[in-house]
């Protein structure tokens, strides 16, 4: 698996090999997981395999400066799926951006605080099950008292589910792949 | 550094017992760190031994891939045990360097079920999340340590072109001025002469010194430009009558043609200059008695310019590489190092592209597309 991932990674970049390899082999897996074909602990063993096989091409990166424009990164209170979201981190990342990353089932009290704190102009949320909806509405509906307002962006594969995310959340963009986040989250640099 | 402050802690959390998974650190191919739930797993405490002798023969071709460069992440090897039957235990394998590892480890018999699964992908995600803040850091360091690296370059790079490109207008006043002096009766034919001579390369250093100092401005004041409404062919006629009488005295023509409306939004003054800097190339490098044409054609929502030469013109390999800062091609003659690369910010500044081409009658076009005004 490395192999061809460090193959991919050389010939044709980090976000091909997220967005024509990662991403479609883990919505398979899914698809394999809701068909009942294999268990959760199945799934989460791919995950787990494909994020050591990341890790492992970490060191190879272009990894440039952090940028002085802060985007935040989490996925809501009880969304254990964060790849996507780390996908998009990495991505923005290597654009330049000063990613602070929180990774999976961020508490929403938690989420706040970092947000005060690190005063991000972005702040990006990542949804994969749309039964965590709630969970992102709060979210953002906190982030809307944050006295620095920063622009939030919401993404993942519950994106793809649901068309009217943005109305439903509040959020001012939706972005249904990592690449398309990062593109959005350009009209706050 | 961070990096280290991190990564010892996130080593001592996981070499802690409060998991119950068992952890190895590998270096150099001897187990550094393990702790106690590995001791209990492979039958003795295994610091200090070499990680292949803790795994059954069987399994040795399985550890070199795991702990490889190209490895897979997870693999299950037999646990060499003594006085015990071989264990198959499932290896979790991520590198912190070339040849540092660790090696997390969940047996594979009935007795090691439970909750090990679990705390295992867990594990996992804390080891992927270290690595990458280790190799974002590292690779931010690199990446700065490169910017610093590149400027350094880029000075030496700009002291060396402007000392070359004021050089040679210097010595061409010295030259006329020590001619003239050690004549004991100058001609008026001769004086005119060398006060050409002198005002041609005073021309030179004042282009470069313009240069200088708008390429220090472009890179200050990006991306906002002063701009007003301007007919593009205005800004084209000035800078060639500017240019004429010094064409003339290279023995070269200027024609300008203009098609089509050439209103547009964008800075007269900057864009003065990239006609400027082109036309004046394009005298430099022609042969005498040639012409420089210079044409500006509207294309829909666009103005294409083109300033052509019949010098030698631009090889392939060079065409991307005479717009950066302080690269000269050629004879090396004049201040080339420094007008391509402001005409190409000055282009892009205003929402254009800028180019060289072969002029299909010989030498070097350069091609510029700037928006019209719709």
């Amino acid at each position: 698996m490395e192999v061809t991932a460090r193959d991919v990674l050389q010939r044709h970049g980090v976000q091909f090999l997220y967005e024509s390899v990662v991403q479609p082999a883990l919505e398979r897996v899914g698809e394999l997981w809701r068909a009942n074909r294999i268990t959760v602990a199945d799934e989460h063993l791919a995950t787990a395999t494909v994020q050591a096989a990341i890790a492992g091409l970490y060191g190879e990166y272009p990894w440039p400066r952090r940028g002085e424009r802060k985007v935040l990164v989490a996925c809501v209170e009880g969304e254990r799926h964060d790849l996507g979201a780390r996908m998009f981190a990495d991505l923005a990342a290597l654009e330049g951006w000063d990613d602070v990353y929180l990774g999976a089932d961020v508490p929403l009290d938690a989420l706040v605080a970092k947000v005060v704190e690190a005063r991000p102009a972005v702040v990006a949320l990542s949804l994969t099950i749309a039964f965590h909806l709630p969970a992102l509405r709060a979210a953002i509906a906190r982030m809307r008292t944050v006295a620095s307002a920063p622009g939030i962006v919401v993404g993942g594969r519950a994106a793809l589910e649901v068309p009217d995310l943005a109305d439903l959340t509040g959020a001012d963009a939706v972005a249904r792949s990592a690449s398309q986040g990062v593109e959005a989250i350009r009209a706050w640099r | 550094m961070p990096g280290d402050e991190a990564l010892a802690e996130w080593t001592a959390r996981l070499l802690s017992d409060e998991h119950g998974i068992a952890v190895l650190v590998v270096r150099d191919g001897i187990v550094r760190h393990g702790n106690r739930a590995a001791a209990e797993l492979l039958g003795e405490p295994p610091c200090g031994m070499e990680v292949r002798a803790l795994i059954d023969a069987g399994s040795s071709d399985k550890l070199a891939a795991l702990v490889g460069p190209c490895g897979p992440p997870v693999a299950e090897l037999q646990v060499a045990r003594r006085g015990r039957l071989p264990l198959p235990v499932r290896f979790l394998c991520l590198p912190l360097g070339p040849s540092e590892h660790v090696l997390v480890a969940a047996a594979q018999g009935p007795e090691y079920r439970g909750d090990v699964g679990r705390k295992l992908l867990a594990a996992n995600e804390d080891l992927v999340a270290l690595t990458r803040r280790l190799a974002r850091d590292a690779g931010a360091e690199r990446s700065e340590r490169q910017a610093l690296q590149q400027l350094a370059n880029l000075r030496e790079l700009f002291i060396a072109a402007v000392a070359h490109d004021l050089r040679s207008p210097l010595h061409g006043i010295l030259l006329a001025t020590e001619v003239l002096g050690s004549l004991p009766d100058v001609s008026v034919a001769h004086l005119r002469r060398y006060a050409d001579r002198v005002a041609r390369s005073v021309r030179r250093m004042a282009q470069l010194i313009d240069n200088l100092l708008l390429s220090a401005r472009l890179e200050a004041t990006e991306p906002g430009l002063p701009t007003e409404r301007l007919q593009l062919a205005e800004i084209a006629r000035e800078a060639v009558d500017d240019l004429r009488p010094h064409a003339e005295a290279a023995g070269v023509g200027i024609a300008l043609r203009v098609r089509g409306d050439t209103q547009m939004h964008g800075s007269g003054v900057w864009l003065g200059q990239v006609f400027a800097n082109l036309v004046s190339n394009a005298i430099r490098h022609s042969p005498q008695g040639a012409e420089v044409e210079v044409e500006l054609a509207r294309l829909g929502d666009r103005i294409r310019c083109t300033v052509a030469d019949r010098g030698p013109g631009v090889p392939l390999e060079e065409r991307e590489r005479v717009f950066d800062r302080f690269v000269q091609h050629g004879d090396h003659r004049g201040a080339i190092g420094l007008g391509l690369h402001v005409c190409k910010r000055v282009v892009e500044l205003h929402r254009g592209r800028i180019r060289v081409a072969d002029n299909p009658g010989g030498g070097a076009a350069f091609v510029f597309e700037l928006p019209a005004e719709s």
